[in-house]
C-alpha cells in the first residue's frame, strides 16, 4: 500500500514559489502549499511538494507507527 | 517484514513489467501490511493504518472506525453520522487537489482551502483527522470554520466545474477493460461514499450485485491474497468477476444526488468521457455534498467510550478520493486474528494492467506517454501519478 512518512526540511530556497531540501531527497520540494514553512519543520512530501507541515508529536506518532509495524 | 523507510519517503519510480503474457504495474515497492496487523489491539488497528497511509488518512480513519462499530454492533447517531460526512466530502477536496497541482494550481489551491476549511468544521483541524470514535465522534464541530468554508465554496464549486469542462472532450482509446465496476450507493440507488451497498455494474450496464457490508468476505475473493496485486474478483463470476473502482467506477454505478453534478454526469456519460472528467464529477459532488451540511451543521455529542470488541468480523468501507478502501479485521480476545486492508490502489491494478497491455500492443513500447496516460487515468496512490506528462520516470521491463 502507499506510504506517507514525515521528513525534516533541511534547507529553503526563496524565489517567486520556495522550494525546500528534504532529509534524504535529492529533488526540491515545492513550498506553495505551505510557503511559511522553515528548516527543522516535518513535513510530509508527496511528488515534488510539501503537502503538510507537521508538529514534532504528529511526526513522532507516525515514525513510531512505521516502527510498530516492522519498517526500519 | 522489513523496509527501509528512507527508500519509501518519496517512493520509487513507476515500473512496468512487460511479459508475453502482457504488460503491468509493479507494485512490489508497497506491500501490504495486514500481516503486520496480527496480534494487535484492534482497538489501535485504525489509528495506525492511517498514520502508515498518510495521503488518505481521513479514509482509512473513517473505514477503519467504521469496522469497529460492526464488530461491537454499535450504530452512530445522525448528528454525528453528518460531521463524519462533512470530513470525508472535505478530504476528498483536499487528496483531489494534490492530483492537480501540475494541471491547474489555481484549482488546486480552491479545492485545497476548502477542503481544509470543511474538515476543521468537522472538527478535525489537523492533517491526520480525530472527528469519528466508534459509536459517534470524538470531537464536536466548529462553527466558524463552517462559515469559513461555506465562505470559499463558490471558487471551489467553480474550479471543478472548470476541471470538468476542461477535460470533458479527453478521450482514452485504449481502455478495453473486461471486468465490471463497483462503487457504493445509498438505500435509494443513489451514488453514496459512506453507503450501505456496494453496487456492481458490468460493462454492459447490466445489475451484478448489491453486497451488504455482512456478505464483503464471501462477495469478493483475491485471486493471489495477501499480494500487493491481489486481483479480488466478485467470487460467483471467476475470472469474470475482476472490477476497478473510482471516479469513472463511480459515474457509470450510480447517480449522483446533488444537482450540478448530476447535471454533467448525464453529459459525461453521453460523451463518454474521460477519467479526469469523472474525477471533477466527484470532487463536484463533494463539493455541494458538504455545502447542505455545512447550511445545517450537526451539533453531535463528542464520547468517547471504553468498549470491548467482541470476537467476530468487523467491515468498514468507503468511496474515497481514488475509490472503494475497505478495512476487515477477524478479532478474538480483542486481538486482530487477521487483516483486509484493501486499497483502491491494489484493486485497480488489474484495469491498469488490461489498459498498459493494450498501449503496448497498440503502441509499441517506446510511447511512454501513453503509459503514463493509463496510470493518470487508474491514479495510484503513488508519487509517479501526479508527475506532469513526460515526468513519471518510468522503466519499462522486458522478461520471458
Amino acid at each position: 500500500m502507499c506510504v506517507s512518512i514525515p521528513t525534516k526540511i533541511e534547507s529553503v530556497f526563496a524565489g517567486p514559489i520556495p522550494t525546500a531540501k528534504l532529509a534524504g531527497m535529492e529533488r526540491p520540494y515545492s513550498l506553495i502549499y505551505h510557503p511559511g514553512a522553515q528548516v527543522g519543520d516535518w513535513v510530509l512530501g508527496q511528488n515534488g511538494f510539501v503537502i503538510e507541515v507537521l508538529d514534532e508529536e504528529s511526526a513522532i506518532a507516525s515514525l513510531e507507527a512505521f516502527r510498530e509495524l516492522g519498517y526500519r | 517484514m522489513r523496509l527501509d523507510v528512507d527508500q519509501l519517503v518519496e517512493g520509487v519510480g513507476a515500473r512496468i513489467i512487460v511479459s508475453p503474457r502482457g504488460a503491468r504495474f509493479d507494485l512490489s515497492d508497497f506491500p501490504r501490511i495486514d500481516a503486520s496487523l496480527a496480534g494487535r489491539p484492534v482497538s489501535e488497528v485504525p489509528k495506525l493504518v492511517e498514520r502508515i497511509c498518510g495521503a488518505c488518512p481521513a479514509a482509512h480513519h473513517l473505514a477503519g472506525v467504521a469496522a469497529l462499530e460492526m464488530l461491537a454492533g454499535l450504530t452512530v447517531p445522525q448528528d454525528a453520522a453528518r460531521a463524519r460526512r462533512l470530513l470525508h466530502y472535505g478530504s476528498v477536496a483536499v487528496t483531489n487537489a494534490t492530483t492537480l497541482l501540475n494541471t491547474d494550481i489555481e484549482a488546486a489551491m480552491a479545492l485545497r482551502r476548502f477542503g481544509l476549511a470543511a474538515q476543521a468544521a468537522a472538527g478535525s483541524p489537523g492533517h491526520f483527522p480525530i472527528t469519528a470514535a466508534p459509536g459517534g465522534v470524538a470531537v464536536g464541530v466548529d462553527r466558524v470554520k463552517a462559515q469559513e468554508a461555506l465562505g470559499l465554496a463558490k471558487d471551489a464549486q467553480e474550479a471543478a466545474v472548470r476541471l470538468f469542462s476542461e477535460s470533458l472532450d479527453d478521450k482514452w482509446q485504449y481502455d478495453p477493460f473486461t471486468g465490471c465496476d463497483f462503487a457504493l450507493v445509498d438505500a435509494d440507488g443513489f451514488l453514496d461514499p459512506l453507503g450501505s451497498r456496494l453496487r456492481a455494474r458490468s460493462q454492459a450496464g447490466q445489475l451484478l450485485a448489491e453486497i451488504e457490508r455482512d456478505f464483503w468476505a464471501q462477495a469478493v475473493v483475491e485471486t493471489d491474497p495477501g499480494s500487493p496485486s491481489p486481483r479480488p474478483r466478485l467470487a460467483k463470476y471467476g475470472r469474470q468477476g475482476h472490477y476497478r473502482v473510482g471516479p469513472i467506477a463511480q459515474a457509470r454505478v450510480g447517480i449522483y444526488r446533488t444537482p450540478r453534478a448530476a447535471e454533467l454526469q448525464e453529459q459525461w456519460l453521453k460523451e463518454r468521457s474521460s477519467a479526469g472528467a469523472a474525477r471533477a464529477l466527484a470532487v463536484l459532488h463533494a463539493v455541494e455534498a458538504a455545502v447542505l451540511i455545512l447550511k445545517r451543521m450537526p451539533d453531535p455529542v463528542p464520547s468517547n467510550q471504553e468498549i470491548e470488541y467482541p470476537s467476530g468480523i468487523g467491515v468498514g468501507w468507503i468511496d474515497g478520493a481514488r475509490g472503494l478502501l475497505v478495512h476487515q479485521y477477524e478479532v478474538a480476545g480483542g486481538k486482530v486474528e487477521s487483516a483486509q486492508i484493501l486499497t483502491p490502489t491494489a484493486q485497480n491494478e488489474y484495469w491498469l494492467a488490461q489498459m498498459l497491455t493494450n498501449v503496448a500492443a497498440c503502441e509499441g513500447l517506446e510511447n511512454t506517454l501513453r503509459f503514463e496516460e493509463a496510470i493518470r487515468a487508474a491514479d495510484p496512490c503513488l508519487p509517479c501519478a501526479q508527475a506532469a506528462p513526460g515526468e513519471m520516470g518510468l522503466e519499462i521491463y522486458q522478461c520471458a
